[in-house]
């Protein structure tokens, strides 16, 4: 097939952009992992903040990106670089985490909280023993929600000049070369299913056993 | 060692107080149970002795000193806490869970690892077997029993309850509720506990205070409240029934009969028989060499199959032990429809006897009631 | 780039685009609404049960395949135009709506289907009467993202032909005129951002009528 024939022929090429989709990736999800879950632990006792915060968030996630990078490099700071991308992305993965973390930290069972604070815990002893622990499969699967739509994100960030498979996609349409298209895609595809695996790995080795029971048992 | 002194407590809004102006004191080393209904004020007071709420007015002292001074997360690292749900940190094992306080505190990991397997032992749990498990792998019994090894981590002199058993099937809750009386005996704890089950109270009360409204009704020994109700409210709320009641408190050993007329499975049929006419009774207890019952016989049978192996008339008997409650052995006695039952060890001994009709008379004691309507006894 | 620049492209340029870009819209998410909720209907029922674990992670990695690559794709299987985008369009919008008919059909409490059937009623009439309007806030969610999904694919129609406030906006990339990058992108949040809300209005009205 002309598609493999194409894979193989570009190793290198493909291999690079591969690198780049993941640094970009890499760099939006780190960053946006230090902002959001830092806002989702700041507004967990303020409702009415948060509702505020929440729904502008919402308000971000129903503008295309294609769209938002449009708009972005129309304002002098961001331009036509890298940072509009990172920015984009950073952007969008609000929502998944800043949700998650403020509905899961919300969500502890009100009993367990209570007996932390019979025991003599302080807030913060809470926050960081309890609340933050039994919060984390939630947020884990709010940071896999957010990555796996970066992932999709970035390929449009080739618009505003970013290289990475997008590209491939891209060029694949201009030149109507269908074996670009599909390796394009197929990449993407798989950067997307492999990252998936790869949180639900971390989630494994990070989160509580204990919490992860009903996974394997099905409960008792 | 804890003393409320008129506490009381409005939430801001509402214009009745929660609780309304209480004082009570707490003995060291004794249960005293706060019970009432639905609102009366009980959990409202019990959370303020280690501030999880604080109270609008009154004063708190714990061993002398005013709560008030202390800060709240060091004075509730000294009080042992447990709730209905419990609050088992699910995503620490048993281990880690009893340890939180002790770790709070700087202990150091040996002294914690020594006392976790202290403490799991005591609660009649094997730490190997438990230490390492999560929360959702353990029983709704096991969970509660954790909930009490946890609260006593560090040795606290003084323990909060509320409904701590309430959140289990009754057969369990029994198990803990003796359980824990057992554990007390060894360990005699000051202990403030709430429930709203009157026989739970007395069963596990040295001192009950009876709450209604935010007001402390009465405060006094079980026999007292089911005795002398101070009011038409704590009579009610004791029930009806509460001549009943008073079965709990008493043991079975208080009223069994020793020296009993007993034939042993060595006599022949004629000294059996001449035992039974001895006894002046209609029956007589069997028992083997090692004094071990075995069961009774019928004068009837006795009489009608003299040719015959006269074991085959022996009949089984239900038995009691004699540190169960009257009210088991008036159960046990209805439900088998025997009017005596008797009193075993748990290898089967036979240590005494107990009739239905003791039982009667020693509820008609303690109310100082004349008998009038009465059928003679049945020879 | 002035106010003037801006306004005059809005004036001028702007209203066909963004008719064209609205009829794009409507019509792929209306296409994939008639394919998608028939569908998952039918899947949510019972003899698919056995299947639905494979059949849900098949549309999760559906999912992750960009929607640049799904436009793409067609081009060489539809050719350019208006009509091959609303295909392509259409098909991308299944996925939200799919996913969500899915879900919002199979987390009902089956405490309330089960003394529906216990009373007698028939199973299509659960489906209509019970199933359905249970599910519906959860569906119109699963409208509400394919609808807000398509109006940024669109954008990306325009590749293949479509027009639309994509072709403004790749006019403007390709001409280096920011102005056309600017309003495109504006016009094109605008719309996104008004779908998103009148159906996230919708939603909540159906909500609170079924709460009651």
């Amino acid at each position: 097939m002309k598609t493999i024939q194409y894979f193989i022929e570009n190793l290198n090429y493909i291999t690079d952009l591969t690198i780049q989709h993941l640094i970009l990736i890499g760099i939006a999800i780190i960053l946006a992992l230090i902002i959001w879950v830092s806002v989702g632990i700041a507004i967990r006792n303020k409702d009415k903040t948060a509702n505020t915060i929440l729904s502008i968030g919402s308000l971000f996630m129903s503008i295309p990106s294609v769209a938002l990078y449009g708009i972005l490099v129309t304002i002098p700071f961001f331009g036509l670089r890298t940072r509009s991308a990172v920015f984009g992305l950073i952007l969008y993965s609000m929502i998944p985490i800043v949700r998650n973390v403020y509905t899961a930290l919300n969500e502890v069972d009100p009993s367990i909280i209570e007996a932390a604070r019979g025991m003599g815990m302080s807030e913060r002893q809470i926050l960081k023993e309890v609340q933050l622990p039994l919060a984390l499969p939630v947020i884990f699967a709010g940071v896999r929600v957010a990555l796996v739509m970066m992932v999709g994100i970035a390929t449009l960030a080739v618009f505003i000049g970013e290289q990475n498979l997008g590209q491939l996609i891209q060029q694949g349409i201009s030149r109507t070369r269908t074996d670009m298209v599909i390796t394009g895609a197929i990449m993407v595809s798989i950067i997307a299913i492999g990252i998936d695996l790869l949180i639900g790995y971390l989630k494994k080795k990070i989160v509580s056993p204990g919490l992860l029971l009903d996974d394997n048992q099905g409960g008792r | 060692m804890i003393n409320l002194k008129d506490i009381s407590k409005t939430y801001p809004g509402e214009s009745k107080p929660a609780v309304d102006n209480l004082s009570l004191e707490i003995d060291e080393g004794e249960i005293c149970i706060l019970v009432g209904p639905s609102g009366c004020g009980k959990t409202t007071t019990l959370k303020m002795i280690n501030r999880l709420i604080e109270p609008s007015s009154g004063k708190i002292f714990i061993n002398g000193q005013d709560a008030i001074n202390q800060n709240p997360n060091k004075l509730r690292q000294d009080i042992g806490y447990v709730i209905q749900d419990i609050g088992l940190f699910p995503h620490m094992t048993v281990a880690e869970n009893i340890a939180t306080v002790p770790k709070l505190k700087d202990w150091d990991q040996a002294k914690i690892d020594e006392r976790i397997d202290e403490l799991l032992n005591l609660i009649g749990l094997n730490p190997a077997d438990t230490k390492d498990k999560y929360p959702a792998q353990l029983s709704g019994g096991q969970k509660q029993r954790i909930g009490v090894a946890r609260a006593m981590a560090v040795d606290p002199p003084i323990m909060l309850m509320d409904e701590p058993f309430a959140a289990v099937d009754p057969i369990t809750r029994t198990q803990l509720q003796n359980e824990f009386l057992s554990l007390q005996k060894k360990i005699q704890k000051t202990i403030c506990f709430v429930t709203h089950d009157i026989d739970e109270a007395i069963k596990m009360g040295d001192k009950i205070a009876i709450l209604n409204q935010g007001r402390l009704i009465q405060s006094d020994s079980p026999k007292n409240i089911l005795f002398n109700p101070k009011n038409e409210f704590v009579e009610d709320f004791v029930g009806s029934d509460r001549s009943l009641k008073v079965l709990n408190l008493i043991k079975v050993s208080e009223i069994m009969k020793k020296n009993i007329p007993t034939a042993t499975t060595q006599s022949s049929p004629k000294e059996v028989l001449d035992k039974i006419n001895d006894s002046r009774q209609s029956y007589i207890l069997v028992i083997d060499k090692g004094e071990k019952l075995i069961g009774y016989v019928n004068k009837k049978r006795m009489k009608s199959n003299s040719n015959k192996n006269w074991k085959e008339n022996i009949k089984y008997s239900q038995v009691i032990s004699s540190d169960a409650s009257l009210i088991d052995a008036l159960s046990r006695l209805i439900q088998n429809n025997q009017s005596i039952l008797p009193v075993t060890s748990d290898e089967n001994n036979l240590i005494g006897i107990v009739k239905l009709k003791d039982i009667q008379d020693k509820i008609a004691d303690s109310y100082q009631a004349e008998s009038e309507l009465e059928e003679p006894e049945v020879v | 780039m002035t106010i003037q620049e801006v306004l005059n492209t809005l004036i001028q340029n702007a209203p066909s685009l963004v008719i064209q870009h609205l009829q794009l819209v409507f019509l792929s998410v209306g296409i994939a609404i008639l394919i998608a909720l028939p569908l998952g209907i039918l899947l949510s029922r019972d003899k698919f049960k056995p299947y639905l674990p494979t059949i849900i992670s098949f549309f999760n990695v559906a999912q992750g395949v960009p929607s640049l690559a799904v436009i793409a794709i067609f081009m060489p299987i539809l050719g350019i135009g208006f009509t091959s985008a609303v295909v392509a369009l259409s098909i991308y919008a299944l996925l939200p709506i799919i996913r969500n008919t899915l879900a919002g059909l199979g987390n009902l409490d089956q405490d309330i289907i089960e003394a529906a059937r216990g009373m007698g009623m028939p199973a299509n009439k659960v489906l209509l009467k019970i199933e359905l309007p249970l599910a519906l806030p959860v569906i119109i969610a699963g409208v509400q993202t394919a609808t807000v999904v398509t109006v940024g694919t669109a954008i990306l129609a325009n590749l293949i032909g479509a027009g639309g406030l994509g072709r403004m906006i790749f006019a403007g990339i390709s001409m280096f005129e920011p102005v056309r990058i600017f309003v495109g992108s504006l016009l094109s949040a605008l719309i996104a951002v008004t779908l998103d809300q009148t159906l996230k209005y919708i939603q909540t009205k159906l909500t609170v009528q079924l709460d009651n």
